[in-house]
């Protein structure tokens, strides 16, 4: 199963914690919303995901 | 909702069973009813669309909104879990009416913040393994 973690803020303790776990048991991409220019790359990422959370 | 198949007639009657079908690409299924003792005559079939989703919600720093959110999305007759995390929850008379509503709907609440007494204590590492298996997750 694949992920995808968009973040607009600084994750705090309990995500990266959740984000801690689950690496060890799915496949995790986390892609800071703020930093991330590449608008395709996010469309690919959500289009490959199984699942797209929000943060 | 069909005919019954037509055929001998069954025995007596009995107590009805069912038995569910289910197509695996669109989740629609239909119950198929039937006396217990004469599985080979149907009574009826009733078409059923089983296209519900587990939905988690994560209420994180504007609880009074999320846990209304929760509520709200009820509507949809979805599964709807709640996880208040990091944080008691403040004693306002809405979060109270909001989480008595969503135990009488039957929703679970759970938190990782073990001052939060009357809902179910779960760590950050179990809601981490319980997430994965939602459909969607609704962090607020």
């Amino acid at each position: 199963m694949k992920i995808l973690y968009l973040t607009n803020r600084e994750p705090d303790e309990t995500i990266r914690e959740i984000i801690h776990y689950q690496k060890k048991m799915i496949d995790v991409t986390i892609v800071d919303m703020r930093t991330e220019k590449d608008r395709d790359r996010i469309i690919d990422l959500i289009a490959a995901s199984d699942k797209v959370v929000s943060w | 909702m069909t005919a019954p198949r037509r055929g001998r007639k069954p025995p007596s009657p009995q107590i009805a069973r069912y038995s569910w079908h289910e197509c695996r690409a669109c989740f629609r299924g239909s119950v198929i009813i039937y006396l217990a003792a004469a599985e080979k005559y149907p009574i009826a079939e009733v078409q059923v669309d089983k296209t519900v989703k587990k939905i988690a919600v994560l209420v994180r720093d504007r609880q009074g909104e999320a846990l209304r959110m929760a509520v709200g999305i009820t509507l949809m007759d979805d599964v709807i879990d709640v996880y208040i995390l990091d944080r008691k929850v403040e004693e306002t008379e809405e979060n109270s009416f909001n989480i008595e509503t969503m135990k009488d709907l039957g929703m679970n609440v759970f938190t990782n913040y073990e001052g939060n007494r009357g809902i179910t204590f779960f760590s950050t590492g179990e809601i981490a393994k319980k997430l994965l298996r939602y459909d969607h997750v609704l962090p607020y």
